[in-house]
């Protein structure tokens, strides 16, 4: 009691409020963020709350077998470069290769065609800001690599295991 | 209800313990901020969201109101409106609405950012929690225009020695919430695979290592116990414990350096890049007393300030902005430089100048806990003794 006292003595009314507030507003956020963290990846996040559960519920990574998602394309010089999913979408997102792979699944199994179509506009679009050039026909292929944890690299880039192809589109309009 | 006084007394004795220079040191990180975030910003590639193909749109909970991708005008004018919070935060003038500038452009690229897959942590700090937090403290207060501005008008100027609580308070606030969320980010582990599953370091370790450039060092770290599982615990330890950095000093710069020296090994192991988290370990530094040790430039360009009149420098000001944002996306400005350059690794410094300081936090910071504790060990004191020492405080 004798230092609440003591406490209360040395700061002015104003103060006296500051110092309530700034506890309420420590309470209060703290409060929101347990409940927010608590019930883990149960509830969706509610941004801008945030939760730091990363790697909390890590799942075995099928080690036997890598994919990446190959994007080969000829520009209207000629040229024919390669890239992936992954890549063209690294500068834009946390997680590239997530969106890479929802990407090639739609592009391979959506039976809406405007839906592919806007799709594979958007691909030729990332390219064109990437590389500069104008594709003309785009090629995306699932490739997959056997991964061997006892030797470096895991995976062989040259030598992929299997290739399946996704999706092989021309690109149409500003060309 | 003794023990809730003694609590409660040591809430209010930690928030008003005083941070040396608060005053100044938050006006310079200001500028430190605006600096750091218009470094960082066109690594983000914000205005070219708008080429993800829209059915990818999975809106996080602040754009639940947004139908669809936000076409490139608007990403570009978010980006424009951000830049002109980040110069005028630089400069010191228009603080506040500024501040806020910055916090509605920032919260609204990151969300559109987010809405694409996953939430990074390191971002919302950057751009949503450190302004949102000075959006109701006054950081324009020193080292600024304004406070030169307000000087003139014969109006009392903050002194930046000043380190009371009234000044500090943000230090706290964000020392608080990295508390909560480290925290709780560690009890999610706990109640998860982490206390089951003792191969959880080797299983990252490999799976984010299957690349062609992969590190070597990786899979020696995976195949031996003795090697992973201390680092388990270690990260699960430091995770769960961090809310002990509000104890004192020592304990605060021992967290936060593990924080940065945690990050250092995910960017190194795991190719995850935390960079943008630096600047919010930032604000743990007593800047007003690294300017006074390197203050001969900055004195020079203050009294340079001081002779010029007041419309030559507002004028001056709205002129370094404009060309900031015009210059932005042109040929010579960062946005191009950036792809030009192949600059992302021109944000490695940050990582060049954080770990040395790190590695010197946590040595001078580990080794004063641990005469602490070998003193608190010769002594053994009672828990109550404790108590009410640190309520005296």
């Amino acid at each position: 009691m004798q230092d609440e006292v003591r406490y209360e003595k040395g700061l002015s009314v104003p103060e006296k409020h500051l110092l309530s507030r700034l506890k309420l507003t420590f309470f209060g956020l703290t409060l929101i963020f347990f409940l927010h963290a608590l019930p883990g990846r149960l509830v969706q996040e509610a941004f801008p709350l945030t939760r730091w559960g990363m790697f909390s519920e890590w799942q075995q990574y099928p080690l036997e077998l890598a994919r990446e998602f190959e994007v080969r394309f000829t520009d209207t010089t000629g040229r024919t470069m390669s890239t992936s999913l992954t890549a063209l979408y690294t500068p834009l997102v946390g997680n590239p290769a997530a969106l890479g792979s929802r990407i090639a699944i739609t592009l391979a199994n959506d039976d809406d065609l405007a839906r592919r179509t806007a799709y594979e506009q958007a691909i030729a679009e990332r390219i064109r800001i990437m590389y500069g050039s104008q594709p003309t026909n785009i090629e995306v292929t699932a490739v997959f690599y056997a991964v061997d944890l006892t030797v470096l690299p895991h995976i062989n880039p040259d030598a992929p295991q299997e290739r399946r192809p996704v999706s092989r589109f021309t690109v149409v309009g500003e060309g | 209800m003794r023990f809730i006084m003694h609590l409660s007394a040591m809430i209010d004795g930690w928030l008003t313990a005083p941070e040396t220079y608060a005053a100044g040191g938050l006006g310079l990180y200001r500028i430190l901020y605006a600096l750091f975030y218009l470094t960082y910003l066109p690594a983000m590639h914000a205005s070219e969201l708008a080429s993800i193909p829209a059915g990818e749109w999975r809106p996080v909970f602040v754009l639940l109101w947004l139908d669809g991708t936000p076409p490139l005008a608007v990403m570009q004018a978010a980006q424009i409106g951000l830049v002109t919070g980040l110069g005028l935060l630089l400069i010191g003038w228009q603080v506040r609405p500024a501040t806020l500038l910055v916090l509605l452009t920032g919260l609204f690229i990151v969300s559109t950012r987010f809405s694409f897959g996953k939430v990074d942590h390191a971002n919302t700090f950057l751009m949503v929690y450190i302004p949102a937090i000075m959006l109701f403290y006054d950081w324009g207060k020193t080292h600024s225009l304004a406070a030169l501005l307000r000087q003139r008008r014969d109006l009392s100027p903050v002194d930046p020695h000043v380190g009371s609580w009234q000044y500090s308070w943000p230090i706290k606030l964000v020392l608080w919430l990295l508390c909560i969320l480290f925290g709780t980010g560690g009890l999610l582990k706990l109640t998860d695979a982490w206390l089951v599953d003792f191969e959880t370091i080797p299983k990252l370790m490999y799976g984010y290592n299957l690349q062609p450039n992969p590190n070597p060092l990786n899979p020696l770290i995976a195949a031996t116990p003795l090697l992973y599982l201390p680092l388990h615990f270690m990260a699960l330890g430091f995770e769960t414990l961090f809310p002990m950095a509000v104890i004192n000093r020592a304990w605060r710069t021992f967290f936060v350096s593990s924080a940065v020296l945690f990050h250092v090994f995910t960017l190194l192991f795991m190719q995850i890049n935390f960079v943008a988290m630096l600047i919010a370990y930032a604000i743990f530094i007593d800047w007003q007393q690294v300017y006074e040790r390197l203050r001969q430039p900055g004195q020079r360009f203050g009294r340079w300030c001081a002779h010029q009149s007041t419309p030559a420098l507002t004028g001056s000001s709205v002129v370094v902005v404009a060309l900031l944002v015009i210059l932005w996306h042109s040929a010579i400005g960062p946005v191009n430089l950036y792809f030009w350059q192949d600059i992302p690794s021109y944000m490695s410094v940050y990582w060049w100048i954080a770990v040395p300081l790190a590695l010197c936090g946590l040595v001078t910071s580990g080794l004063k806990l641990l005469r602490g504790l070998l003193t608190l060990f010769q002594r053994k004191p009672v828990v109550s003794d404790l108590l009410s020492r640190a309520s005296m405080k």
